[in-house]
Parts: structure tokens; C-alpha cells; sequence
């Protein structure tokens, strides 16, 4: 085993950068390394109270599914606590609660997060835990039927939920057959398509030292961490990562609708909206800031409009999905069924007039102010700090990302702002997904467009 | 501070936690000649200072007919003032680098902010002139009704396991406020009025029905002179009357069948227990850590693991300033029968009254308390929600101190003597969730 070395020290000891006279951004230490296996290593310290949070993360994601096996990679995930070369389901459960510790997996469509929190004096029994699992899982085929059967179960009750509804039927119509078009829990006839072999072979391809990052936050000595990580991940073999090929969604042309009919609805979920841009496109700050104004507050014009002025809604937001190939960008709310095209129309308008005019001095400089103030708060625990992190490794961001954001914030004009606004929303070509009451809403919406129907159970 | 002192504190917190589940920050008290209560926990490890306004009133001081005015109430302080009109209370908040929110439940209202530590005394300013001064009209009301309207449905009239909660809660009391959620009844939140508001208002905001808690980057003397400053000339009020409606003693299960449209069969059960100061809590918090704490749990390894039935299964023991409920939920996979895993689980509850838990258990059950303890405390603001809790539950927020110590001194004799008393078929009140296909659902409409 050859030693490694330290590559970088992004920070060293405690860092004040003082901002617009606001808040400071305090980072504690942070401690790079990475294996000769290609397991990238992150420590964060943060010795205020006496806890460790771990995760482990693998450059894998439901996007890395094949086409008709949607939420293999979470099935994947999910298998990885049920059993290992020494240790049974059963086992790990005890282990992990005796010490009142957490132990977790999970997917979304870019990567796999595996999280493991113990109390200090507990850290041997976490950080073995969650080396175990992840290098020598053991994918029993009575596991398996298990946690298949629990996943298409899940999958079933959550068409209970209209938002989780309005989410894929919104996201079927928009990305097609791109991957970002699959929920990455999977529906129940791809769950029902995939094998004990099929996880295997996912955890070959992709469970490589080489296509993950450890990340330790908490109340740790780097060196200590170093030589445990070393002892326990050495073992795992790297190997060389399946390319994936990307296939960019199509832009939605003219408007459609996707109604999804829920008989016993007394508000509709809405969600419409087309492609957004990636987490690595240069406009970011200006979006960022534009969204804020937008539909990213609670001081937002479509919150004033259509929840303040309108009381048509407890909630309405707009979002970009932050991702590796672009996600949606999107706007969604409920209200009850007789004000859904209001609710609709009054969204439209607010959006359409972003694009028209600059953002008033008031709106402008609230916004501003609030990314800088709030940002260095936001990194309080160090499970903070190891999210910023991670975005920095998975989209390419640069190193100094954490320390450059409020400077990237204050650089943007009004004019960037509006230009955002320009490019990045086109009320033209939208897809509109409504869950509700067919009865009741159909005929209203018909002047979006052509009305595709459908009933929970297609989903 | 030297980094010397520093390393010293961290040795002693460290050894404090680990020996004795002692608390690493201390709380300042101060009183103002008003009545109102300020609480400081001064702690510079992160640049941000949490805020927040606790009045001690909830959905439990309402009366039929105006159930849901304390969270309709809590919607309208976002109004606006004569000072600060309309939205100039969230404008100035966020444009300052902070956010905030508020929530309502049975027995409290709070409201915060969080703040760059510069910035403190502008929420300060805006707390303290929004408790007296709230300038709401005709207007702004009928449209929030219509917003709390929304929330309403999106939380429990469309949302299956939304209405479980709320019926487990309208269908256990019969004569106890608790009876009905903070979010109040559908037809009382379309019928209060402006006056209705206006009452409450004064009746609850006071000063003297009402603490501060601030948390973080401070300086105490600094923060207790702009306290002063904004707070300081606010007047008292008579005091509110206390609720005196007692839940009687049940005496006998109840069992309740509630159709909806939803894919899969649940249940929701909850057993009456007592109030946030008995020190009966301790040990029923072990018992719902043993019954569903983790996938080793009793209840989730039996039916969720080996058996395969239960989607899901899960309970606590509630802390209420008022006699509270030991609920447990559970939800059937595909296929399986709601009746056996509603069995299965009072076979699980039945043994924890006749056989001592294991000392294994009862090891694993603190560990989990203590951990749950420590991770709730991780800033500022999970603190000072925490000790707020800790004053409206169970009456003295200096009660955190005695936590770790309460749940260290169970045995499980504890369990089982607690277990006999309160989780008893008797004492219990069951909601069954049964589900119906959408054509029907619509029909019934």
C-alpha cells in the first residue's frame, strides 16, 4: 500500500471574509486527500458539539438506470444496509440503533448519497458500518424480493400524493424518453422488471472507489480519519466507470397540457414550466437572483399577486432543478378547483411582465442583500458545509465556490436580471401538468392547449 | 477569545456531555417590569442570531366556532403595521440577510427570525411593534381565510394520512381543546371575523403572556438594551384565563371507520397519557423507542421485515402542556390485512405490560434518546426552539437541564408499570382508514 498524500488544504484553520458589512463567512477546517484507489477523501471539522456525520457519495444516479429498469440505482441503494459478506439485515439494524446512530441511502437523479450520523464516542461502529456496506454488500436474493416488494408498495401509496402526482406526470411530458423523465424510486412495471443480477451488475459498474467521495464532517482530527479511511476503504478496487450518454430533452414547442384525473380533489396541484439550465451555466447568479424576485420568496411577485393579493393559494414557487444535464425549470402551486385557470393566468401574466421590465431598486437590493446575509448563516453545521461541498465535485464548480458566491451575487445587474428573465422562461412553449378533479377543471383548461387525459393508475 | 480558551471549552464540553448529558450553553434570564420574559443563549460558533417570539397561546384557548383563529391569527401578523405597513415586515427581514417564519400549535404561537448578528435589533423592532400595533383590516383578512383555506386542504382534506391525524385528534377528546387541530374547522375559518381577531389579539399578545428567546451571536448587555429599548414601554394586560376544561377519563376503546379515496389501508391509534410534567414521559418515550425506534425495532422487524405486511409503522409519546396521546400509525402493503397488523401491534403493546423490556433494549433506547437530544442542538435555532418547548411543555424551560438525567433513570420496571397504566386497550381510540376506489369517491362527493 503506498501512502498518499494531501492534495489540497482549500482552507486552513478558521477563514473571515467580511462581507457588505453583514455576517462573516466563518469556515472551520477543511482537510483533502485522496486514496490510491481513487477514493476522493473530505474532512470538515467542526468541534462544537461531540458528532459525526459521514457520506459517502457515488457518482451514480437514477439517470444511470437503463430505460425500461427506472429506480435500479435507488433499489441499489437501498440494498446496500440489508446485508453484507459478515454481516445480516438484522445485524446492521442492531448495530446502528444501539448506538442511536443514523444509516441511510439515497438517490436522486445524478448520484447516490449514503449517510451514517453517530455521536462522537460511537464513530468506530458508524464509520464501520458504512465502509462495510458500501464495499462488500451482499445483494441476497431474499433481500432483494424484500425490498423490491417494500419499494413498489411505497410507490403505490404515494400516488396518494397529488404534488408527488403533479411532479411525474409533469416530468414524463416534458423529458420524454430522456432519463431525467423517470422517477428515481421507479414506477411499479419497471420495478417489477428488474433482477437481483441487475443490481449487481449496477453496483460493479458504478460502486467504484474511483467514482465516489467520502465526506467527514463533525468533531474529527483529520490525520485519524486519514489513516481509518485508509484502513477501511483501501480494499475497494477501482475500475473504470461506464460512460454514460447524455441525451439532451427536447424543448417543448407550443403549450400542452397533461391532466391527471383525481376524483376526490377539492384543489388542483399545478405544475408547468420547460427545460432550465444546468447547475454549471454561467447565468446561475443572475437566475438565482431573478428566480428570488420571481417566485423564490416569500416577498416573490407571484407570491404577492397570487397569494397575497388573490388568496388563491397557501404556496406558489418557482424552482430551477440544479443539475448535472439540465432539469425543469418550473413553476407549481394548488388552489382550489374553481380558481384553477385564475390561479394559471395570473402566474402567466406575473411572468410574462418579468421579462418586460427591470427589476424595481427595492426588489434589487432586497435580494442581493438577502444571499449575502443569509448565506455564511446557512454553512452553521458542517453537514452544511459537505452539501456545498459535494455541489463543488459533482458540477465542476470551482474550488473557491464557497468563499467567491457572495461576491457572484453582488456582481449582477438589473440588466443580467431581466435578460435572465428573457432567456430562461418562454410562456410560449409550456407543458402544463394538472392533478385534480377532471369534472370540475377540464373544461376551463382547454385554452392552454391540447388536453392529454389520465388517471392515477397509469402512474 | 484566545484559541487557547477556546480549546478549553471544547475539552469541557466534550467530557460534560460524554460523563453526565449536561448541556454545553447556558441560558440568561431576564425579566422586564412588563411581565415578559427574555431568554439568552449566547454562543459565538456561528455568525447568526435566531430570534423568536413565543406567546403562549394556542389552538387550545379556542372555543367552538372560532377553532383555527390562533393559526388564522398568526397568517394576519404578517399584515403589517402603521410603522411597517403591509409587506415592509418580510421586506426588511429578508433584505437584511435574514428569513423567518412562525407556526402555531395547541398550546403556543411562536414567531422568528434569523439574522446576521448586525441585524438583531431589526427584528427585535419588528416583533416588538407587530405584538401591539397590527393595523389589519376587512380586506386582508378575507383573503388570508382564503389562503388558510388552501393549507387546509392541501394538508388535511387531500391528503389521507392528513385527515388520519386530524381525526384521531377530533374523535379521542370529547371535551378537552385538543379536540380539534391548530388549522381549526372548515367552517369556523369561513366565519371568523375581523372582531373575532381583534379580541384575540389583545386578549393573547401581551407582554406578560409572552417570552423571547434569543440565540447565537450576541452580546447579552447589548441585546437586553435594545430589548429595553423597543419592549420596555409596552403596557400589561389583565391576564387569560386559563383553560379550564379537564379531559375526562376514557373508559373504553373507540373505534372509528373513516372512508376516503387512497391506495392502501392504514391505521392511526392513540391512547390518552399525561401532561408535559409528569415524569411518566421518560419511560413512555423509551416504549415508543422500543416498540418502533429503527429498523431493529420490535414492531418494524416483526411486521415490516419478517412478516412483510406493514408498508410502515410508526408512534411517539406526545409532549403536550395538557395530557397528550401515545399515537401509533401503521400502513398495509398490497394484499395484506389491515385487521392482523392492527392485532399484531396490540400483541406488542399487551407484552410490554407483562414481561420487563431487556437490558439490551432499554441500553438501546437511551442511546437513541440521548443522540435524538444532541443532533436536535446542532443551531441556534433548533436550540432555542427546543428550550421554548421545554417552558410551554412543562412549564419551566429550565427543564432541559433534567432531560438527559430523566430518560438515564428509567428501568424497566418503569416501562412496564407505564405500559399496564396508559397503553391499555381501555384508553385507546382507533381511526381506520378505508380506502375507496375514485369512482365511488366520486360519487360521494
Amino acid at each position: 500500500m503506498k501512502k498518499s498524500k494531501i492534495i489540497i488544504n482549500i482552507l486552513i484553520a478558521v477563514l473571515f471574509i467580511s462581507v457588505n458589512g453583514f455576517a462573516q463567512l466563518k469556515l472551520p477546517p477543511i482537510t483533502e486527500e485522496t486514496l490510491d484507489n481513487g477514493l476522493q477523501l473530505v474532512i470538515v471539522e467542526n468541534h462544537e458539539l461531540p458528532l459525526v456525520t459521514m457520506r459517502l457519495v457515488v457518482k451514480a444516479g437514477a439517470a444511470n438506470d437503463p430505460n425500461e429498469k427506472a429506480g435500479l440505482a435507488n433499489l441499489t441503494a437501498g440494498l446496500l444496509r440489508q446485508g453484507t459478506a459478515t454481516l445480516k439485515a438484522t445485524e446492521i439494524a442492531d448495530k446502528i440503533d444501539f448506538v442511536g446512530g443514523s444509516l441511510s441511502a439515497s438517490t436522486n437523479r445524478d448520484y447516490t448519497n449514503i449517510s451514517c450520523s453517530v455521536l462522537l464516542k460511537h464513530f468506530d461502529v458508524g464509520f464501520g458500518l458504512l465502509a462495510d456496506i458500501v464495499v462488500n454488500p451482499k445483494f441476497d436474493s431474499s433481500e432483494f424480493a424484500r425490498e423490491l416488494n417494500q419499494t413498489i408498495a411505497g410507490v403505490i401509496q404515494s400516488k396518494d400524493d397529488p404534488d408527488n402526482l403533479c411532479e411525474r406526470g409533469f416530468n414524463q411530458a416534458l423529458f420524454g424518453t430522456n432519463p431525467y423523465g423517470r422517477p428515481s424510486v421507479g414506477t411499479e412495471a419497471s420495478l417489477k422488471n428488474i433482477t437481483v443480477e441487475d443490481v449487481k451488475k449496477f453496483y460493479r459498474d458504478y460502486y467504484l472507489p474511483n467514482n465516489a467521495i467520502l465526506l467527514v464532517a463533525g468533531d474529527v482530527m483529520p490525520a485519524a480519519i486519514i489513516k481509518e479511511t485508509r484502513k477501511a476503504f483501501s480494499g475497494w478496487e477501482k475500475g473504470s466507470v461506464p460512460v454514460m450518454n447524455s441525451m439532451p430533452a427536447n424543448e417543448p414547442s407550443g403549450r400542452s397540457v397533461v391532466l391527471i384525473d383525481k376524483p376526490d380533489a377539492t384543489q388542483s396541484n399545478i405544475r408547468f414550466g420547460h427545460l432550465g439550465i444546468t447547475r454549471k451555466d454561467p447565468d446561475y447568479y443572475p437566475l438565482l437572483l431573478m428566480n428570488y424576485i420571481l417566485g423564490g420568496s416569500f416577498t416573490s411577485r407571484l407570491n404577492a399577486v397570487v397569494r397575497v393579493q388573490k388568496g388563491l393559494t397557501y404556496d406558489i414557487r418557482t424552482q430551477n432543478e440544479w443539475n448535472v444535464m439540465p432539469g425543469a425549470y418550473y413553476c407549481n402551486t394548488y388552489t382550489p378547483n374553481e380558481s384553477t385557470m385564475i390561479a394559471i393566468q395570473a402566474s402567466l401574466d406575473v411572468i410574462k411582465k418579468m421579462q418586460t421590465e427591470l427589476v424595481t431598486d427595492e426588489e434589487f437590493n432586497e435580494a442581493k442583500n438577502f444571499y449575502s446575509g443569509y448565506y455564511p448563516g446557512s454553512l452553521e453545521t458542517a453537514d452544511n458545509i459537505v452539501s456545498e461541498i459535494i455541489k463543488i465535485k459533482l458540477y465542476g464548480l470551482p474550488v473557491s465556490y464557497i468563499e467567491d458566491f457572495t461576491e457572484n451575487i453582488n456582481k449582477v445587474t438589473k440588466e443580467a436580471i431581466l435578460k435572465a428573465a428573457k432567456n430562461h422562461w418562454n410562456t410560449d412553449n409550456l407543458i402544463f401538468c394538472v392533478v385534480g378533479k377532471a369534472s370540475e377543471i377540464e373544461k376551463m383548461l382547454a385554452p392552454l392547449g391540447p388536453i392529454t387525459k389520465k388517471t392515477i393508475d397509469q402512474f | 477569545m484566545s484559541k487557547w480558551k477556546q480549546a478549553a471549552v471544547i475539552v469541557m464540553i466534550i467530557s460534560g456531555l460524554a460523563a453526565a448529558g449536561e448541556l454545553n450553553f447556558t441560558i440568561e434570564k431576564h425579566q422586564l417590569a412588563n411581565g415578559l420574559m427574555v431568554l439568552l443563549l449566547e454562543d459565538h460558533s456561528c455568525p447568526t442570531v435566531t430570534i423568536q417570539a413565543w406567546y403562549r397561546c394556542g389552538s387550545k384557548n379556542e372555543v367552538p366556532g372560532i377553532t383555527g383563529i390562533s393559526h388564522l391569527f398568526e397568517h394576519m401578523m404578517f399584515k403589517g403595521t402603521k410603522k411597517y405597513p403591509k409587506e415592509k415586515f418580510d421586506r426588511l427581514v429578508l433584505g437584511n440577510g435574514g428569513y423567518n417564519n412562525a407556526w402555531t400549535s395547541f398550546d403556543n404561537t411562536t414567531y422568528y427570525e434569523v439574522m446576521p448578528p448586525s441585524k438583531v435589533e431589526v427584528a427585535i423592532d419588528l416583533e416588538a411593534d407587530r405584538s401591539r400595533n397590527l393595523a389589519i383590516n376587512e380586506q386582508n383578512l378575507s383573503s388570508e381565510k382564503q389562503v388558510v383555506l388552501s393549507e387546509r386542504s392541501m394538508r388535511y382534506d387531500n391528503d389521507p394520512f392528513g385527515s388520519l391525524y386530524e381525526q384521531i385528534f377530533n374523535n379521542a377528546y370529547v371535551a378537552h381543546p385538543y379536540r380539534w387541530l391548530p388549522i381549526g374547522f372548515e367552517s369556523d375559518i369561513k366565519s371568523i371575523t375581523l372582531q373575532d381577531c381583534l379580541d384575540y389579539y389583545r386578549t393573547h399578545y401581551a407582554p406578560n403572556n409572552s417570552f423571547l428567546i434569543i440565540s447565537g451571536d450576541i452580546n447579552s448587555k447589548e441585546v437586553m438594551k435594545m430589548v429595553e429599548k423597543h419592549y420596555g414601554p409596552i403596557k400589561a394586560e389583565v391576564n387569560q384565563a386559563p383553560v379550564r376544561t379537564v379531559e375526562p377519563p376514557q373508559r373504553g376503546e373507540k373505534r372509528i371507520q373513516y372512508h376516503k379515496m387512497a391506495q392502501l389501508p392504514a391505521f392511526i391509534a392513540g391512547f390518552k397519557i399525561p401532561d408535559g410534567k409528569s415524569p411518566d414521559i421518560y419511560a413512555l418515550k423509551v416504549a415508543a423507542r422500543v416498540l418502533f425506534g429503527g429498523e431493529s425495532s420490535r414492531l418494524y422487524r416483526r411486521l415490516v421485515y419478517e412478516e412483510q405486511k406493514a408498508l410502515f409503522v410508526d408512534g411517539e409519546a406526545a409532549r403536550y402542556q395538557d395530557p397528550a396521546l401515545f399515537y401509533v400509525m401503521a400502513g398495509a402493503v398490497p394484499g395484506s390485512n389491515m385487521d392482523s397488523i392492527e392485532a399484531e401491534v396490540w400483541q406488542e403493546i399487551d407484552k410490554l405490560q407483562t414481561e420487563p423490556i431487556t437490558d439490551y433494549e432499554l441500553q438501546k433506547a437511551k442511546n437513541q434518546l440521548e443522540s435524538e437530544f444532541i443532533f436536535g442542538m446542532q443551531t441556534n435555532e433548533s436550540r432555542a426552539s427546543m428550550v421554548g418547548s421545554f417552558e410551554i411543555n412543562t412549564g419551566d424551560y429550565m427543564n432541559i437541564y433534567k432531560e438527559a438525567e430523566g430518560y438515564r433513570s428509567v428501568t424497566a420496571a418503569d416501562v412496564m408499570r407505564v405500559a399496564k397504566k396508559y397503553l391499555n386497550s381501555r384508553n385507546r381510540t382507533v381511526v381506520i382508514l378505508v380506502p375507496e376506489p375514485p369512482t365511488q369517491a366520486s360519487i360521494s362527493e
